[in-house]
This record gives structure tokens, C-alpha cells and sequence, in this order.
């Protein structure tokens, strides 16, 4: 079998947080390497880190020692505004508030990234129109986030998220303020997505019925990472 | 930085959507812009109009004009005038005969009558240029009662070319006809033409019953000789007197006062600082989970920079734009009010139109902007900062507000410490001294929210005990949300210290008026001779009188004055020149060293007394000698007393008459003062000569205005609280700035706690106890604003009266506080709060709670 292609390598990763006079250390000497396509849960009690290790993979966080590689690139030796242009090149980003922008339209929420990578064109446009089609939400494509239900809000998240084909997409609980049914319909539009688009998925979840979609699991423990469930 | 703004129409389609859907707090934003350039810009406008009117004035009538021959008694024979003509032929020179005068249908308007002699006008002032032409000049000799008149006054007047005016002047029935209107082609020259009636001199000589004499006499001529024959051949007691940019020296008269308003005004733009920098530091709180968002998806610092900067810059220039329109109608208003104070304080200015000068409204629109931004860096600078981690933690910003706030107050208190030392130490310019007043009042602002944090840490568990609570609540959300309410507070603090140093230097002011009133106001009653009275009139009326109070045995003994001016080292001042009683001296207020000013030695000696502005801005002490130009020659005067005195801020040299008749040939009186026996009352005395005069020379009492010492007195703080109108309405428009931030702050606070209140409403808050815990919030800020207000306002009035008007003016006086002023300065401070939390308070007992918590 070839050796997998990996997308992210987290390398002896630690990061302490002071708390007043003590240290607490968060993430201790984690080690991961994520291939290409994988998806990946990351499941954990509420303060386990988390939603850190997500911050730290993602460039939004830096960490007190270790080296996070995305592809090639060791981004946490990258500056800040360098790490911001790679973030909005490479990753996307689901949020359990789904952090669309109250100003924007859902079509503008979603034509948002594209706009940023400077790649807005006509083509692209029919692409957004296509992939609110998809979703079922092309009649409420101007609907600003508060004229939309929590589900709605979620998918437009998505197609936010995976509209310039990122290599790797984020989500921290994307489900967790969903009813059964809604969280169901987001999780399969997150699968059918990464799958078409042959996207990394890493997802931070507190509900094992997230985690299961993921080719491997691994929890949060005491500042490590231990992985549950090996791919097949 | 370099800026992009490809690929961001989104980003700007966002920020133009978040001002569009918060329009009250916008608007409130810029409307504090708005007013705080408006006052700026109304005081620049007004004031520059009044500076526009000196440059423009000296440019038509005295551009050319290289010297001019004046008199102590102030008035030329004109056969002087005519010996001068025949003995230099060939120079260039004019007779001029100027007064300011009054027609009693417009009595709030000074008309500058100005007589000439047409044919010597054309090396002087060229009025070719105006519709009126040269042939209209000379008409001015061809009709009886010529005159021409400027546009702006015909229209005023209700005159026209070619028609008969029949005017009350002065109280004297005149009629005279207009031969032209007078138009000048440069609109920069027309302020000077304001007010103007032009006319021969021998018509002004009648209308001012002054036949035979003239204001001066103009020259313009270089030639050293040919002045040095002039000066050889002046008739005696005249005086040639080179004329030196009279637009600059007005300008530097005027220039303390000037700074003192426009320092006035910046305060209202300084509150209005606060205010800009609330609504940015609250936008960005409100949008603090969106630019977490914007950042974690890709968005760079500095594009989420360019976003906030843009949506400044347009905010800051809708308000700028609509505080210039403002400001050019308030300039309206306020323009009377600043020539109201020049008259008062230092000359008679002809000014009733405002001219909105371009470069003024520049001025104001880069003020405008610059003001905005930089109140707006922080803020931005802030957003800019922080990382997409900080943003999402909710309590990040408030946390690190209260990190701040102790060692903010301890930037507060150096600079704080740093103003004072400096204001009180050093020798400092004007400007520059109020470049400290505003370093002391941002230290003291940077004070504030710890203060604040302190008091309500103090004052909780006494709240709590009696308010229960809700109380305590509500005092706690003050405290929490202090990255909001602070600079509310600040503002509002700011404000209302401004009105308390502004009242309590202005009531100090007014107390001081009153007891050197009280005290230089020695005589009963007093008589002044009409200034209009032809030298023939003048003397008959003096011998008439002094015989007649020779002989009155009402009066115990009486007073001569004569208000005049005499030339020193420092240009011409004032002059005091008075016979008194030996009694009549303690008029004097003395201050400092009093042990050279004895009665006998300033009747009989060449001293003077001096007041203090004058000793204050040149330095002068008791025992110096002060240089005076005597129709004579030079004398030193020694100087044996400095007083205190409110006249003027130029200063005044007082000296005895006696000194004065030695060394000057001016025999004029201004007025007498009458000291009455005891038992003779004041109003029985002043009818029982008015009828006297009247039946016995009834043209002497029209000449004469009778008055009583406490008439006078009344009239004068009249007179002083007009003066300081502008202040008044300045700190008005202050306040006003002030309300406008506090309401918009206290607006966007409430609404953004929607969810909060919701809450309360759905645990069983009923919709008036959140009314009480509402309003007890706002209203306890504007208790502590109030009383936090007080320390600062009494200090900032201190300033002003021990180093700014001191500087400015050179007057001192002593500081005197007003309880009541006080307190109703915070009651004006809860007031302004109060109303601010109404509406927020009314909104949010309204809302109903689910809705609340499902568009948070």
C-alpha cells in the first residue's frame, strides 16, 4: 500500500496557560499526522484543550514549543499576517455559532472567502449559485443570518467554509447547537463535501454520533492526544 | 501601510450595513462631531469676520496713509489744517473727520461716519472702484447733506440712491441725501464698507455739531525732510504719529481674547473626542465575535483596519460636513456677541455680516477629520491588535479595560501633576498654557475611571443594603461595563468641570467688578459731557459748571476727569487724568507695595499710578519710571502705585490734572464727580439740577448725561455680563456636545444588553423595577460625573483666573466658589444622565423578552 500523503504534522506541540500564579499546561508534547481526505474527530471534556489544538492546527494560536507543518510549510514559524493569508487560501472554518456575518447575505456570507482570495469571478459566482442549490437554500440566498433558521445558518457556514476548495476545513462542534434532524442534515453535507472535494476534515466534538462519521477518533486527555478508533 | 481596496467590497458592504442598521448611534456620533466643529468653526467664523473687518477697514482707509497729525484734546483745528495745506503745497494729505454714531431707529447698530475732503482723497483711499466713481465724491459738495452710503447699509436702512433719509442722530433731527451707493469690487473689502457713511467733512462737522474741527489730518509721504519741516511747523499740543500696520496692531490687541475663545470652542470639540472615541471602542465591542470570525476565515489586521478606518473617516466627514453648515448659521450668532465683547473691551467695530471665509471651513474640515480619526486610533488600533483568539473571548475587552484602568490613572496623575508644575512654574506662552490646561484636564479624564471603579467598590454594600439587588446590580454594571461608561462619564465629567470653572471664574470676575466698583465709584453722582460737543460748547459748559458746584451747598466737593490717551514706550495708552479731593483718593485699589502712593506726592509731582494690566503686561513695578511723549517733550514718570482696575485690559496711567496741565495742553474734561452732604439724597439732588440746567441753559443739559453712582454701577455689570455672553453660550454648546455623548453612550450600552435584561424580565423582573435599575444606573453615573466634576471644575478655575486671565487680560482677582453653582452643576450633571436614560430605559421595559433573547 503507499505511504499516505500527509497534510498536517503537529510535532511534539505544547502550550501552557498561566492561571494567575500557576501554570496549567493544555497541550502536552502532542504529536498527529493528518493525511490528505482524512477526517478526523477530536473528541474531549469541556477545558481538555480541545478546542486549542484546533486554534494551534488552524495557525489562529501559536504554540510554546513544537512545530505545526501544513503541507510543507512549518506555519507556526510564519508571521501573523502570513498565517492569516494561508488561513484564508487553505483552510475553512465551521463554527457551533456559525459565525456568519450579520451584514452579509447568504450568498455574500458564502462569496466571502472567494472575494478575499481575489478569485470572484463570473465562473465562481455560478459555482456559489450551484452550491445553494445543493443545499436547498437558493430562494433564501438573500436572506441576511437573522432571517434564517439555525440549520440554514449552518449549511450557508459550510459552503462558506468549502467555497475556495480548501486543503484542510475546521469545525468546532458543528452541530452542537442543532436539533437531532438539523445536525444530521449538516453532518451529511459536511461528509458529501469533503468527500467531492477530497478535503481534510477535523472536527472537534463533544458527540460520539460526530466522531463516528471521522476515519479516526482521538480524545483530549490530560494535555495529550490518544487516539481511539485507527482508520478501517 | 499600503492600502488595497481590491477584493474587499464585501468587507465594505458589511461596515456600510452595520451603520445602517444601527442609525441612532450614527447619528448620535455625528451629531457630537457635528456640534463640536459647529462651535469650533462659528467662533473661527465669527472671529475671523471680526479680524477680516480691522484688515480690511485699514486697507481702504489707511493703506496709504504713511503718518497722521493728532491732537491730546483729540480734535485739529481745520485752519490748521489750512496753514499746513498752504506751507506744502505739494504733499500729499487729508483732513478726516471720523466719529461713530448711533441713528435711533437702529439703535443695536454703529454707523462709521466718515468725513472727507474729496479733493485731497485721491492719494488716499480709492473709491473708483464702487459704482460711485470719482464725479460722486465730489457730488458729496454739490447737495446739501451728501452722503454716500454702502449697499449693505442702504439695505439695512431702507435707503436708495437719489433719496432723502430724514435720520434721528444722536438724538438730533439730520436729513440728508443719498448721491450714490458705494460698492466695492474686491468682496474681501467689504466688511470695511459696512455701516459706512461717507461724506464731505463740512457735512460730517454739522451732523456731529463739530463745526470747525477734525479728527486728524492723513499723510503719505517717505521723505524724512520734508516731515521733520512738518514737525517743526505743528501747531502746538499736535503730534506726528507714524502710522504702522494698524490691522496687525488691532489683530495683537485682540489676540488674547481670541485664544481664549478659541480655546473655549476646542473644549467643546475635546468632549466631543470622548464621544467619537466611545462609539468606535462600542462598535468594536459589538463586533468583536464578527471580526473574530473575519480573522479566523483570512481576514488580515490590516484589512479589518482599512474597514473601521474608512467607516470613521465617512462618519467623521458626514459630521465635519454637517458641523461646518452648523457652524456657519451659529458664526450668525455669535458674531454679534464677539463684536459686542471687542466694543466693550477695546474698540468700536462697525461688523454685522459673518464672512464665511473658505479657508476657515478648510480649516474646520481637516479639524473635523483629524479629530475623528485620532480619537478613533485607539480604538482601532486595538481591533487592529488583537488576535481572532482575544476577539472571541467575551470578556477580553472589559478585562483588559480594568487591567488598564490603574495605570492609566497613573499616566492621569503625571500628566495631571506635569500641567500643573509647568502652568504654574514655567513662563509660558499663551497658547502653549493652554496646551497645558489640556494636558491637566486629560490627565484628570484618565483619572476618572479609576476613581469611578473605586467608588462603586466603596459604596456597593451600602447600596445593596437599602437598594437591595437591583441596586447592587445596577452599580455593577457600571463597574463591568466600564470600557463603555467610562469614557460617558468622562465626557460628561469633562463637561460639567468646564461649567463649574467657567461660572466660577466668570461669578469671581464679577465679584471682583463689584467691589472695585464699590470702591472707585467714590462720588454720588456723576456728570459726563457729550463726546460730540464742539470745543466752543465744551469750554462754556465746563466754566458753567465748575461755578455752579463752586456754589451748590449740596455738595461737599467734587471731582474733574478726563479720559484721554497719551503716548509711551508702548504705543498710546489710555490715560486717567484726575482732580480729587484728598478723600477721592482711596478710589484706588492698591495692590503690592503701597508705600510711594501718598496724595500729595501724586498731585504734585510727575508720578502716576498705573493699573494693573498694564504693570502686569510690561513688567512694571512700584518706584520704576514709565516714559510718556508730552506735547512738550519726553518726561519719566515715576510710578508710586499699581491698582487694580477692570477698565481695560490695555492698562491705564492715572495721574493728577495738575501733573497733566504742566506737561500737556489739553485743557478738556470728560465728566465730573459730585460728593454730596450728608442728607442730600441722590435722586432729589440729580432732578433738582436737571431742572435747574434745564430752565436755565437747557443747551448745556442736553449736553450732559447726569447719572448716579449707583446707575453706573448697575449699567456696568450690565454691561460685564454681556461682555462674558459668549462664554456662556460657549458652555452651553459644551454641554450640549457632552449630552449628545452620554446619551449615545448610555443607548448603545442598554440596547447591547438586551439579552441581559431579557433574562431579568423572564426570571420575574417586572417592566418597572428594570425602569428603577435603569434609571438608578444613569443617573449615578451622572452623580459621580457630577461630583467627580467638582475637584476638576474649581481647579480649571483656578487656572483661568491665577495664569490664563492673568496672561490674557492681566487682571487678578480673587477666587470665589459658589455653593449653589455647585451644586447645581451636578444636579445639571444627573439632569443631563437622567434624560439620556430615559429613552433606553423606556426601549428595553418595552421589548418583549423572547424577542430579546432570540436576536442576540
Amino acid at each position: 500500500m503507499n505511504k499516505k500523503e500527509n497534510i498536517l504534522q503537529l510535532q511534539n506541540v505544547s502550550k501552557i496557560y498561566s492561571q494567575g500564579n500557576k501554570n496549567r499546561i493544555v497541550l502536552d508534547d502532542v504529536c498527529l499526522e493528518v493525511h490528505k481526505g482524512e477526517v478526523i474527530a477530536i473528541i474531549g471534556r469541556s477545558g481538555s484543550g480541545k478546542s486549542t489544538l484546533l486554534n494551534m492546527m488552524s495557525g489562529i494560536d501559536q504554540p510554546d514549543s513544537g512545530k505545526i507543518i501544513v503541507t510543507d510549510q512549518v506555519i507556526n514559524q510564519l508571521s501573523e499576517y502570513e498565517r492569516t493569508c494561508y488561513r484564508r487560501k487553505h483552510m475553512g472554518f465551521v463554527f457551533q455559532f456559525f459565525n456568519l456575518i450579520p451584514t452579509l447575505t447568504a450568498q455574500e456570507n458564502i462569496c466571502l472567502p472567494l472575494e478575499l482570495n481575489n478569485c470572484l469571478n463570473a465562473e465562481n459566482r455560478v459555482f456559489v449559485e450551484s452550491l445553494l442549490d445543493t443545499v436547498g437554500l437558493s430562494e433564501q440566498k438573500n436572506n441576511f443570518p437573522d432571517q434564517l433558521s439555525g440549520g440554514e445558518q449552518q449549511r450557508i457556514a459550510i459552503l462558506r467554509a468549502i467555497v475556495h476548495k480548501p486543503a484542510l476545513l475546521f469545525a468546532d462542534e458543528p452541530t452542537g447547537n442543532l436539533d437531532a434532524e438539523s445536525g444530521q442534515n449538516v453532518l451529511r453535507l459536511l461528509q458529501a463535501m469533503v468527500q467531492g472535494q477530497q478535503t481534510t476534515l477535523i472536527i472537534v466534538t463533544h458527540s460520539t454520533d460526530v466522531a463516528k462519521m471521522a476515519d479516526r477518533i482521538f480524545s483530549m486527555q490530560q494535555g495529550k492526544l490518544v487516539q481511539l478508533r485507527h482508520e478501517n | 501601510m499600503k492600502i488595497n481596496f481590491r477584493g474587499k467590497r464585501l468587507l465594505f458592504k458589511s461596515s456600510f450595513r452595520y451603520l445602517l442598521t444601527h442609525p441612532l448611534q450614527i447619528m448620535l456620533t455625528i451629531s457630537g462631531i457635528a456640534m463640536g466643529v459647529a462651535v469650533v468653526i462659528a467662533i473661527d467664523l465669527a472671529s475671523s469676520s471680526a479680524e477680516r473687518a480691522f484688515t480690511a477697514s485699514a486697507e481702504i482707509f489707511s493703506s496709504k496713509v504713511t503718518h497722521k497729525i493728532e491732537n491730546s484734546s483729540q480734535n485739529i483745528n481745520e485752519n490748521d489744517y489750512a496753514k499746513l495745506r498752504l506751507r506744502f503745497p505739494q504733499l500729499a494729505m487729508a483732513p478726516v473727520l471720523e466719529k461713530n454714531i448711533k441713528i435711533d431707529k437702529y439703535p443695536e447698530l454703529n454707523f462709521r461716519l466718515f468725513g472727507i475732503d474729496p479733493f485731497s482723497e485721491a492719494s488716499f483711499r480709492d473709491f473708483n472702484t464702487s459704482n460711485a466713481g470719482q464725479n460722486q465724491l465730489v457730488s458729496l459738495l454739490t447737495q446739501t447733506g451728501a452722503v454716500l452710503i454702502s449697499e449693505t447699509t442702504a439695505k439695512k436702512i431702507g435707503a436708495n440712491k437719489n433719496k432723502t433719509l430724514q435720520l434721528s442722530i444722536n438724538g438730533n433731527q439730520k436729513k440728508l441725501f443719498v448721491v450714490g451707493l458705494i460698492k466695492s469690487d474686491n468682496k474681501n473689502l467689504d466688511a470695511a464698507l459696512d455701516n459706512l457713511i461717507l461724506t464731505d467733512i463740512s457735512v460730517a462737522q454739522e451732523i456731529l455739531d463739530h463745526p470747525g474741527y477734525l479728527s486728524r489730518i492723513e499723510i503719505s509721504t517717505t521723505n524724512e525732510t520734508l516731515l521733520n519741516k512738518i514737525i517743526a511747523d505743528l501747531p502746538k499740543g499736535s503730534h506726528l504719529i507714524p502710522v504702522k500696520n494698524t490691522s496687525h496692531t488691532l489683530s495683537q490687541m485682540t489676540a488674547a481674547f481670541r485664544t481664549n475663545l478659541q480655546a473655549m470652542s476646542l473644549l467643546a470639540l475635546i468632549v466631543g473626542m470622548f464621544l467619537i472615541y466611545n462609539t468606535i471602542t462600542f462598535s468594536l465591542i459589538q463586533r468583536r465575535n464578527q471580526f473574530a470570525t473575519l480573522r479566523t476565515i483570512g481576514v488580515t489586521h490590516k484589512e479589518i483596519f482599512l474597514v473601521m478606518f474608512v467607516e470613521t473617516f465617512l462618519i467623521g466627514l458626514i459630521g465635519t460636513v454637517l458641523g461646518l453648515i452648523i457652524g456657519a448659521l451659529l458664526g450668525k450668532g455669535l458674531l454679534s456677541l464677539v463684536v459686542r465683547t471687542i466694543n466693550d473691551l477695546y474698540f468700536d467695530l462697525n461688523l454685522s455680516q459673518l464672512f464665511i471665509s473658505p479657508l476657515s471651513l478648510f480649516k474646520g474640515l481637516v479639524l473635523g477629520l483629524l479629530v475623528t480619526l485620532l480619537s478613533a486610533w485607539l480604538p482601532m488600533r486595538e481591533a487592529f491588535k488583537t488576535s481572532p483568539r482575544e476577539n472571541q473571548n467575551r470578556s477580553y475587552l472589559e478585562s483588559k479595560k480594568h487591567a488598564l484602568t490603574p495605570k492609566l490613572a497613573l499616566l492621569g496623575l503625571f500628566l495631571l501633576l506635569f500641567g500643573l508644575f509647568f502652568l504654574f512654574i514655567g513662563k509660558n506662552s499663551l497658547p502653549t498654557n493652554f496646551v497645558l490646561l489640556f494636558i491637566v484636564l486629560c490627565g484628570y479624564a484618565l483619572l476618572v475611571p479609576f476613581l469611578v471603579t473605586n467608588i462603586i467598590r466603596f459604596t456597593r454594600p451600602a447600596v445593596a443594603r437599602y437598594l437591595g439587588n437591583i441596586g447592587a446590580m445596577s452599580l455593577g454594571n457600571i463597574s463591568n461595563s466600564l470600557s463603555r461608561t467610562g469614557i460617558a462619564m468622562t465626557a460628561l465629567t469633562l463637561a460639567v468641570a468646564t461649567t463649574i470653572g467657567v461660572t466660577t471664574m466668570v461669578s469671581s470676575f464679577r465679584s471682583a467688578v463689584d467691589d472695585w466698583l464699590a470702591q472707585s465709584l467714590k462720588e454720588d453722582i456723576y456728570i459726563s459731557l457729550n463726546k460730540n460737543l464742539s470745543n466752543e460748547s465744551r469750554k462754556k459748559t465746563i466754566t458753567k459748571l465748575t461755578t455752579l458746584f463752586n456754589s451748590d451747598r449740596d455738595i461737599n466737593n467734587f471731582s474733574i476727569r478726563l479720559w484721554t490717551r497719551v503716548n509711551s514706550e508702548q504705543g498710546k495708552k489710555p490715560a486717567l487724568i484726575l482732580d480729587l479731593p484728598e478723600n477721592g483718593f482711596q478710589k484706588f485699589m492698591l495692590i503690592g507695595d503701597k508705600s510711594l502712593a501718598k496724595f500729595a506726592t501724586f498731585q504734585n509731582q510727575n508720578t502716576v499710578l498705573i493699573s494693573e494690566p498694564l504693570a502686569n503686561k510690561n513688567r512694571y513695578s512700584v518706584g520704576d519710571n514709565i516714559k510718556l511723549y508730552t506735547d512738550k517733550t519726553e518726561v519719566s514718570f515715576r510710578i508710586i502705585g499699581i491698582y487694580r482696575d477692570y477698565t481695560t485690559d490695555q492698562g491705564v496711567i492715572s495721574m493728577s490734572r495738575k501733573t497733566y496741565a504742566q506737561h500737556w495742553l489739553n485743557p478738556a474734561i470728560s465728566s465730573f464727580g459730585l460728593y454730596l452732604n450728608p442728607g442730600v439724597f441722590t435722586d432729589v439732588y440729580i432732578n433738582r439740577l436737571r431742572n435747574q440746567l434745564n430752565l436755565e441753559n437747557p443747551d448745556i443739559m442736553r449736553a450732559l448725561n447726569v447719572r448716579s453712582n449707583e446707575s453706573i454701577r448697575t449699567q456696568s455689570l450690565e454691561i460685564f455680563d454681556q461682555t462674558f455672553a459668549i462664554t456662556h453660550v460657549l458652555r452651553l454648546l459644551t454641554i450640549i456636545v457632552a449630552f449628545i455623548g452620554i446619551l449615545s453612550a448610555f443607548m448603545a450600552l442598554q440596547l447591547a444588553r438586551g439579552r441581559e435584561f431579557a433574562t431579568l424580565r423572564v426570571i420575574g423582573l417586572t417592566p418597572k423595577q428594570l425602569w428603577f435599575c435603569l434609571l438608578f444606573e444613569t443617573s449615578f453615573m451622572g452623580l459621580m460625573a457630577g461630583l467627580l466634576a467638582i475637584p476638576l471644575g474649581l481647579l480649571l478655575s483656578i487656572i483661568l483666573i491665577l495664569v490664563i486671565n492673568i496672561q490674557s487680560f492681566g487682571w487678578s482677582m480673587a477666587i470665589s466658589a459658589n455653593s449653589v453653582d455647585l451644586l447645581q452643576a451636578v444636579m445639571l450633571s444627573i439632569t443631563a444622565a437622567l434624560l439620556a436614560g430615559l429613552y433606553p430605559a423606556y426601549k428595553m421595559s418595552k421589548a418583549a423578552p423572547a424577542q430579546s433573547l432570540r436576536n442576540d
